[in-house]
Parts: structure tokens; C-alpha cells; sequence
């Protein structure tokens, strides 16, 4: 009866007939296609280092405004696998030689090639499915913090459908093999080199499929200036194109298939108009503010003596920093420790994810307004947080800051400080004992400095002054570090007076901390002390 | 028909004993033995039988797992004694690929000197007469891209033969000729099988009972049938006979343009036997081995 | 003997070489380190390096065919070794390679970077070791693989090859930044090696083996020869 049926609707309705044959050959590719070496390889490749154990320590504190970005560019990977692996499926009767006999089929190549399109769905959703994993990582994460934005989480996977039906045009264009070798090539170069480093033509770069961004720390997403959306529209109209130039190619000229080229074009164009626009004025005043004078746009939490001010998206970090704080004023004695100390968390958001892309930073802290909006706020002097968090780096980072307030009484003045006498030595040992994973971050962070000396970044990459010794200030440091920690302990907060004391030499410091200072060498005597 | 008899008792040129050849697990060939002498022999085995395997072991193209095999007084197992066979060797390759752009000449030239015959003059003369021989005198300047596909397959033999190999390995030369072309090409086959050895491997029944004096058949890796034509015919002689119905027990049968049924297999007392054809011999070989098989 | 036989080879091997994809890797190569001069772009010294990369992997891709003969089941049987096939068509691809990359070279030259000119020196040891991955990765494919056309699984091969470079831990990437401070040593050891790595593989695989173990084969499976045609 069924089998009646069937036959039936057969003979009344070929054309529903020929759409599940067009169904059954994309569902076939589809596997196929997923199991292609390339993108196998690229899946598994991709989802080992996704799992890879011991990552990088900030993936504990992701801000989902990065990360949701971030989830685009291992996927590029994928879809240039899928680019090769498709064009190779287009081209697999051609090279078998079974062409002669597909052509005379009742399937016309232009539905074999709507066929490949729809047989790229699959990989596609997969793709998504892996962001979306990511994406449940990240809001498990106990430090996680920001927002993500569904546009850009959407992007990863409409590069790979892109990249993909690009295969398929390719192998429908060119009868080479070698067409897909060099488009990888292509978008490699568009990528990778123009799309990263091309400067001074910033609309040729939002052209680029993966749109990259200069400014290494996250902006709170309020400041975000990213076109995601008309990015995303920009790809939906360039794939639509793509795949409707393929089916063109392959013969399927009717009306509708013209018309969807035509309207892809004009959407690829809307996008790509609206995505150049670069940021509006309201934003720009925003970013400025946020810059300059943050204290308007923050939260402020208080933790004892220490007030922490952020923007609200990142108080949730106020304990991660506060256990830092709380670290290095344990080592002080006491009428040192209960100490009023501010820290405020600080953005170069002019400079960040789709700024206008000045590409310059001003000298730290000069040309920027903190001074007084601290005092205005009532927060002088605040040490500064950045927005990114996670790991011993980071946190020997703002210890730095919180030893020197308590050591010198005020922040550095300038925008790298050499400090070359005893109290520097102290700086260094109280933020190496800060926490139990600050002496471990110092010693990564000197594994990949070069030059003499030792510094210790700024806590808030770059926007105040990081803190350096010279070669013989360390030699105290390292010392130190050798001797049990108690005991060192002790003759810090015994004798804390003589140690902060303005003008206490390095060779004093030593010998109140019971160890010795190596003579001065000429290295050390090029060093510019403050 | 086929050649003098005198030839199977010259020594052998080439002779091949226990080549094994496993390829992903499934065997390939199987303990394979014989020995050629001069002539044509014919090669007959199903799709997958293993023979494009075996002659590209016979072409040294290709090495075995194990086994021995000697070519005029050559082993193939040393780099020496594999270059010592392959100046001895034609052959056709099953797709044998083509640089499209070369003419005719161009192509069998340049064989010509991978064969390592370096003379101008000589090789010129040489690559001439094997185009004429194979009937492609006035198409030597033609592109092989403009080619028919049996003048394709001509250039091939042409190439095979050019530097007049005494040991001529053919994979299915006829494949997809037209009748008249698969004529020619027996033409040229038999030719070139006076004072050669030459290994022809086929589907076609009809090519080994027309060209060749002696028959091998290859199933599943193993030899069936090694013999005459005649032998191979005789082989189902008494078994194959006539019925008005499809016979029960048959290995085979099928309606023949008469109406009435071929059947081929053990007959019942009183049936009508049938002159058996070489293609009867070859399926009882074959049948046969099925039977073996699943012993 | 050997020296008539390249002499009578040269001409119809020239003619045998895949013009197109060497052609089309070639110009590709050219176009993408000639774009910012065109269009024009200020590129940092660092991404400029990056593309010249780029341009060498174009043309990596194109040798990644240098190997493919579609009469390869025909020349596959005759006297002259696939090791004299093989060195042949990369004798011939030599000088024209050369002939590229001093062009890709001589473009860059005029791309308006922002810094210091190029390390021709370490690009070229680059490129040539990206180039003999290519090649040895065809004689490799078609040593394993035994069709004829090794380049459409060369040429994805290689792009994998370097994406891994470009790719893995700093401490084993060989595609390091210009101004990385192990930027010597890499191409002193590392682009290096690889490039010996590179031609080793092609030798090795340009023979055509005799017996089909080569390992406990060169020995054993000589005696299985032997032992079977004492019969």
C-alpha cells in the first residue's frame, strides 16, 4: 500500500521526487564529507587543543566579550579544511572519470551542486556546536565575567559555511584540483596578512572574513565597537552570493536563483557599507570618558581597607584582588598594613576592539586625567587593575603596585620605574610573597623578558608603570628568596622603618635582611635610576 | 590460430613461482606459479581476480611479498636484474595515461628513450615503424588529445612495443574497442606475439580463443586453469546441455536466441548435450573454484 | 650512456612538467607579495615577512605537482630509474624557481614597508625548505601511494605541513616573528635541517623498491626469491 503510494506521488510529483534525491546526495556527502582526512584532522586537531589540559591560567577568568571572538579563529582552521574537502567532492566524478555518465543523469549539475551546498549544513552545525560548548566552558568558569555577543559566536561557524561553499564554487569554476590549494592560500594571505597587519586601510581589512583587532585587553562590552552584527550580515550576503554564483555556474539559471544572487549582492554590499562606519559619536565620547575618567562608570566595593573600583561587569573579580591586596599587606607590621589603599580598574578603550585604531598609547600616566578624577572620586592615588585576570603574572603584577604604594607611600611616578636602591629590593620580595602564585609568575614572566635586570609589568598592561631592578637590586632579591621565608619574614617587619626609608642603599637593605649585595658592575651602572 | 607447437617446448622466457601478494589485508594473489614461452598467452579471470595485480608484478612494477620471478635469466628482486628485465619488457598498462599535448610520434619517442634508446636516427626509425605497424602512419602527427580512444589504445601498443621488447605484458587491451577496432587490435596482437613472448590479460573469451596457444585462468588469487585453449573447452565437454525449462542444479543457465536453455553443470541421464565453447571451460573453471571455495 | 639519455630526456621533459599549477602557484605568489605596492598598503616588517611567506608556500603548492605524470603507469615499467625521472623534472624546476623567488624577492622589495628590509637570506632558506617538503612530499605519495598524481594530496599536505609549523609551541615553531630573538638559530638549525630532512625524503623515495619489505626485505626478501625459484 505504501509502496503504492510512493509510486504514485513518484509519477504526480517528480519535482518532490528530485528534491529528495537532492536530500539523499547532500545527506551522503554530507558524511563524506565529515570524515574527508583534512577536515577530520582539523576537527580532531581542533577539539584536542579546545580539551588540551593546563591551559593558559586567564581561561579561568574569561571575559566573554573576548572570548566569544576568540572562538573564530581556530575555526578559520576548520573551514579552510572544509574549503579543500568540499572542492575535492565537486571535483570527485570529474576526476574519476564517471562525469560522462553523471551528466546524462536525471539529476541536472546544478542540483548535484545544490546537493553540496546543503551537504555542507552538517559540518556547520557542527562547528556551532562546538562554539556553543566553548561558550558553556566559559559561563562554568567560576571567574567568568563580561558578555558574550551571539553575533560574533555566529560568526566561527559562517566563516566555515563561507570558506566551504567557496570550495564548491571552485570546484565548479576550475577543473584543477589545485584551484583549492591556492584559494587556502588566498584566504591565508587575506587573513592572516592583511587582515592582522594592514594599516591605513581599515575598510580593506573589514573585508577580510575574519575581522581581527589590535588592543590586546578586553574592553567592558559597553565599549565594544565591533560591528559583529553587519559582519555577520556582510557573510550571510557573501555566502548566499557564493553559493547562487556556484548553482549559476552550474547551469540552474532560472529567475530564482538570479534573484537570490542579486539580493545576496546587495545585502554582502549593506554590510559591508554599514560595517566600515567605524564607531558612533556617542561611543567615541563613552570610550574617552571611560579612558580618562573612569570613576563615573564604575562600581566601588569596599574590602576592609581597600576600596576596589571596577566596571560593574568586572566586580565580580573584586575577592580575586582583594586575596592579592591582602597578601602584601600581611607582610607589612602593623600601622603600615591597615593602610587605606584604592585600586581602580583601568581601560585604553580609544585603542581597543574596532577603535578608531590611533595605534598609540600616550605616555602613562600623563595625558590622561586619573590624578583628578581620583581626587573628585575619593580614591587618590588608586593603583591601577586591568581586565584581564588569571595566573601568577597577573597577580605578582598588582602585588608590585600594592608593595610600592606601602613602600614609597604613592604610585610610580613614571611610566617604567628602575628602582636602584633598597627599597626596590623590598617592592620585589613583598610581591613575590604575596600570594603562593606570585614568585612562580615572576619567574615566568623572566623566562620571556630579555636584556639585564628584572621588571615586573604594570597590573594593567601597560596603562601604568611597571616596576624594574637592576641586575644587582635582583641578586638581593634572589637571596632573599633562598632563605626560609619566616625568617625573612621577621627582619621585614622588624626592621620595615629602615627599609623604606628614603636614600637606604641596596648594600643597607642587604645587610638589615641578612644577606649580601654583589658588588656594583658597570651593567648596573647604565641603568637611569629614579 | 594459435602458434606452433614448437614454441611450447622451447625453454621458457619467463617463469613465476609462489608470487604472494597481500594488499590491505585481503590476498591479492595466492601462491601463483607458471612459466611462458614464446607466444601469446591468454589470461582470463573475473573483475578482482587479481590479474592487473599479477602483471604489474610480470612489469615489474610492482614488487610481491614473496616469490620468484625470472625473466629471460632475470630476477627483478635486484636493482640490476629488475633494469635487465625492464629492457626486455613491453607493456600496456591498464589506463595507460597519455600527455595530451604530444603527438603520436612524440609520445612513442619519448617511451622511446625512457627505454633508453638514446640514437636519433635509430630511435626515429624505430618509433615510425611501430606507428605504422600498429596503423597510426598518418595520425603520428596528430595530438593525442585528438585521438579516438582505440588510436589512443594503439599508441599505448605502439609504446609497448617500441624497442621491440621480447616480453610483452597487455592489461585488457581491448577494453571499450568497438568490434571492428578489437578485430584490428587481434591483428596486431598475434603479430606481435611471432618471436615473443606476450601476456594477455582479458575478459573477452573470444580474444583467448582467437589469438592465443595457451590459456591461464586467475580467480581470487589462485590459478584455475593452466592449459590450451582446447584443453579448457574440453574441460566441459559433457556438461553442458539443452532443456526446454531452466534446469534444476545447473551452475549456470540462461535462454539462448532459440528458446530453448543453455544449462551447464552435471546433466540429467538422457539430456540433450551441447558442443561445449571455450567460455563453457572457462566458466566450469571458475564454477569450479566457487565450489572450492565454499567447501 | 646515462649522460645521452638526460640529453635525449631534457626536451620531452620540459614538455612533460604540469605547466599549470607551477604557473598558477607561480602568479599567485607574485600578485600577493605585489598587492601592497598596488594597492597601496603599509605593511610592518613583521607581516611583510609574513606574506613573502605566503608567497612561498604559493609556489611550494605549485611544485607540490612537479611529480605528476599522467603517463605515469606506462613510464613507471621502463629501464630508465624513477630516481633519473624524478631528478630530471626537479633539475629543470630549479633554475625556474630561482628565477621566481628573485622576482617574489625583487616585488617585496617595493611593497611601502614601515622599517628595515628583509632577510633575504633566511626567507630563501625558507622557501627552499617549504619547496623540497613539497616535492618529497609527491615522491612520497607516489612511492606509498603508487597512482600517478601525487599533488592534489601533496599540496593540501604541505599547507597542513605549515600550518603546524606556524602553529605549534613556541619552542618548536619555525615560523618565528623577524625580530624573535631566535630567529638565527631557527634558520640555522631548524629551516635548515628541514630542508636536509626534505631532500633525504626525496632521495628515499625516488627509489623504486625491489622487494616489497624493504626492511627485514633487503635481506630476507631476497632469500624468499631465492628459495622459491631453487624449486
Amino acid at each position: 500500500m505504501n509502496a503504492l503510494t510512493a509510486v504514485r506521488e513518484t509519477v504526480d510529483a517528480p519535482a518532490a521526487n528530485r528534491r529528495r534525491a537532492v536530500l539523499a546526495l547532500a545527506r551522503f556527502e554530507a558524511g563524506r564529507l565529515l570524515l574527508h582526512p583534512l577536515v577530520f584532522t582539523a576537527a580532531v586537531v581542533y577539539s584536542v587543543w579546545l580539551l588540551w589540559p593546563g591551559g593558559s591560567p586567564q581561561e579561568s577568568f574569561p571575559v566573554l566579550q573576548d572570548m566569544d571572538r576568540e572562538t573564530q579563529i581556530g575555526l578559520e582552521l576548520i573551514g579552510l579544511a572544509a574549503l579543500v574537502g568540499a572542492n575535492g567532492a565537486v571535483l570527485r566524478s570529474r576526476r574519476h572519470g564517471t562525469e560522462a555518465h553523471f551528466g546524462t543523469l536525471v539529476l541536472r549539475p546544478w542540483q548535484r551542486t545544490c546537493a553540496h551546498l546543503l551537504s555542507l549544513v552538517p559540518l556547520v552545525l557542527l562547528t556551532a556546536a562546538v562554539v556553543a560548548a566553548q561558550l558553556v566552558r566559559a559561563l562554568t568558569r567560576p571567574g567568568v565575567v563580561g558578555h558574550a555577543s551571539v553575533n560574533e559566536l555566529a560568526t566561527g561557524p559562517a566563516l566555515v559555511l563561507l570558506f566551504a561553499v567557496v570550495g564548491v564554487l571552485l570546484g565548479r569554476v576550475f577543473r584543477s584540483s589545485f584551484a583549492a590549494p591556492l584559494a587556502v592560500v588566498v584566504v591565508i594571505a587575506l587573513t592572516f596578512v592583511f587582515g592582522v597587519g594592514a594599516s591605513g586601510a581599515e575598510g580593506f581589512r573589514r573585508l577580510s572574513p575574519l575581522a581581527f583587532d589590535e588592543g590586546g585587553m578586553p574592553l567592558p562590552s559597553h565599549l565594544m565597537g565591533r560591528p559583529a552584527g553587519w559582519h555577520l550580515l556582510y557573510l550571510a550576503g557573501l555566502v548566499t552570493l557564493t553559493g547562487a554564483g556556484a548553482v549559476l555556474v552550474s547551469g540552474g539559471r532560472s529567475a530564482a536563483v538570479k534573484a537570490t544572487a542579486f539580493g545576496a549582492l546587495a545585502v554582502c554590499s549593506v554590510g559591508a557599507v554599514l560595517q566600515s562606519l567605524g564607531p558612533s559619536d556617542a561611543l567615541r565620547a563613552a570610550r574617552e570618558e571611560a579612558t580618562d575618567r573612569p570613576s563615573s562608570m564604575q562600581e566601588c566595593h569596599r574590602r576592609g581597607p581597600t576600596t576596589y573600583c571596577a566596571f560593574p561587569e568586572f566586580t565580580p573579580w573584586t575577592d580575586e584582588w582583594d586575596t592579592v591586596v591582602r597578601g602584601v599587606r600581611g607582610l607589612a607590621p602593623d600601622g603600615v598594613k591597615e593602610r587605606r589603599l584604592y585600586v581602580r580598574q583601568r581601560v585604553f578603550a580609544t585603542d581597543g576592539p574596532s577603535g578608531p585604531g590611533s595605534g598609540t598609547r600616550p605616555a602613562v600616566p600623563s595625558g590622561l586625567h586619573w590624578a583628578e578624577d581620583d581626587r573628585a572620586a575619593g580614591t587618590p592615588d588608586a593603583i591601577a587593575a586591568g581586565t584581564a585576570w588569571g595566573g601568577g603574572e597577573k597577580e605578582i603584577a598588582l602585588a608590585a603596585a600594592v608593595a610600592h604604594q606601602l613602600v614609597m607611600g604613592h604610585g610610580p611616578r613614571a611610566s617604567s620605574a628602575v628602582m636602584c636602591d633598597g627599597r626596590g629590593v623590598l617592592v620585589f620580595w613583598l610581591a613575590t610573597q604575596a600570594t603562593e602564585h606570585t614568585e612562580g609568575g615572576l619567574h615566568s614572566i623572566l623566562a620571556h623578558s630579555f636584556g639585564g635586570g628584572a621588571s615586573i609589568p604594570s597590573p594593567a598592561d601597560g596603562l601604568s608603570a611597571g616596576l624594574v631592578l637592576r641586575d644587582h637590586e635582583y641578586a638581593v632579591v634572589r637571596a632573599l628568596l633562598d632563605r626560609p621565608r619566616a625568617e625573612a619574614g621577621a627582619r621585614v617587619k622588624a626592621e620595615w622603618g629602615q627599609l623604606t626609608a628614603e636614600g637606604v642603599s641596596t648594600e643597607r637593605a642587604a645587610e638589615l635582611l641578612g644577606v649580601k649585595a654583589p658588588p656594583l658592575t658597570d651593567d648596573d651602572r647604565q641603568w637611569g635610576c629614579q | 590460430m594459435t602458434a606452433p607447437p614448437a614454441s611450447r617446448t622451447a625453454p621458457p622466457t619467463v617463469s613465476v613461482s609462489g608470487l604472494t601478494l597481500r594488499y590491505r589485508g585481503t590476498v591479492a594473489l595466492d601462491d601463483v606459479s607458471f612459466r611462458l614461452g614464446e607466444g601469446v598467452t591468454g589470461l582470463l579471470g573475473p573483475n578482482g581476480a587479481g590479474k592487473t595485480t599479477l602483471l604489474r608484478i610480470l612489469a615489474t612494477a610492482t614488487p610481491p611479498d614473496r616469490g620468484a620471478l625470472t625473466v629471460l635469466g632475470n630476477d627483478p628482486s635486484t636493482v640490476a636484474g629488475r633494469q635487465a628485465v625492464r629492457r626486455t619488457l613491453g607493456y600496456l598498462p591498464q589506463s595507460p595515461g597519455f600527455h595530451p599535448g604530444f603527438t603520436a610520434f612524440e609520445f612513442v619517442d619519448y617511451v622511446a628513450i625512457l627505454k633508453e634508446l638514446t640514437d636519433r636516427r635509430q630511435r626515429h626509425q624505430e618509433v615510425r615503424r611501430r606507428l605504422d605497424d600498429v596503423g597510426l602512419a598518418d595520425a603520428r602527427g596528430k595530438r593525442i588529445k585528438a585521438l579516438s580512444g582505440g588510436m589512443r589504445q594503439r599508441v599505448a601498443l605502439a609504446a609497448a612495443l617500441v624497442g621491440d621488447p621480447s616480453f610483452v605484458v597487455l592489461d585488457e587491451p581491448t577494453v571499450g574497442l568497438d568490434p571492428e577496432q578489437r578485430m584490428r587490435f587481434r591483428e596486431l596482437i598475434a603479430e606481435a606475439g611471432q618471436g615473443r613472448t606476450v601476456l594477455l590479460s582479458t575478459h573477452q573469451t573470444e580474444d583467448v580463443a582467437m589469438l592465443c596457444h595457451r590459456v591461464v585462468v586467475l580467480d581470487r588469487g589462485r590459478i584455475r586453469f593452466d592449459g590450451t585453449p582446447a584443453e579448457l573447452t574440453a574441460a566441459a565437454e559433457g556438461r553442458v546441455w539443452s532443456s526446454d525449462a531452466k534446469a534444476q542444479g545447473a551452475l549456470a543457465g540462461w535462454r539462448t536466441g532459440t528458446g530453448e536453455f543453455r544449462n551447464l553443470g552435471d546433466p540429467p541421464g538422457g539430456a540433450a548435450i551441447l558442443e561445449p565453447t571455450l567460455e563453457d571451460g572457462y566458466l566450469m573453471a571458475i564454477d569450479g573454484a566457487a565450489e572450492g571455495a565454499m567447501a | 650512456m646515462i649522460r645521452a639519455l638526460v640529453v635525449a630526456l631534457l626536451a620531452p621533459t620540459w614538455r612533460t612538467l604540469p605547466w599549470a599549477p607551477l604557473a598558477a602557484g607561480g602568479t599567485l605568489g607574485l600578485a600577493l607579495v605585489g598587492a601592497p605596492a598596488l594597492l597601496p598598503l603599509t605593511l610592518p616588517p613583521v607581516v611583510l615577512v609574513d606574506l613573502v611567506r605566503v608567497a612561498a608556500l604559493s609556489g611550494a603548492l605549485g611544485a607540490a605537482f612537479l611529480l605528476d605524470d599522467p603517463a605515469g603507469h606506462t613510464t613507471g615499467a621502463v629501464p630508465t630509474p624513477r630516481l633519473l625521472r624524478h631528478s630530471l623534472r626537479t633539475a629543470l624546476l630549479l633554475p625556474l624557481a630561482a628565477g621566481w623567488w628573485v622576482a617574489v624577492l625583487a616585488v617585496a622589495r617595493l611593497a611601502p614597508a614601515s622599517g628595515a628590509g628583509l632577510p633575504y637570506g633566511a626567507l630563501t632558506v625558507e622557501a627552499a625548505a617549504l619547496t623540497a617538503c613539497s616535492v618529497a612530499c609527491a615522491a612520497g605519495v607516489l612511492r606509498w601511494g603508487g597512482g600517478t598524481a601525487a599533488g592534489s594530496t601533496a599540496g593540501p599536505a604541505v599547507i597542513v605541513l605549515s600550518a603546524s609549523l606556524a602553529a605549534v609551541p613556541h619552542r618548536y615553531r619555525l615560523f618565528v616573528a623577524v625580530d624573535d630573538p631566535h630567529w638565527a638559530d631557527v634558520h640555522r638549525y631548524g629551516w635548515a635541517g628541514l630542508l636536509a630532512a626534505a631532500v633525504c625524503g626525496w632521495f628515499a623515495w625516488s627509489l623504486q623498491p625491489t622487494t616489497r619489505r624493504p626492511v627485514s626485505g633487503g635481506f630476507g626478501g631476497r632469500r624468499a626469491f631465492g628459495a622459491a625459484g631453487s624449486r
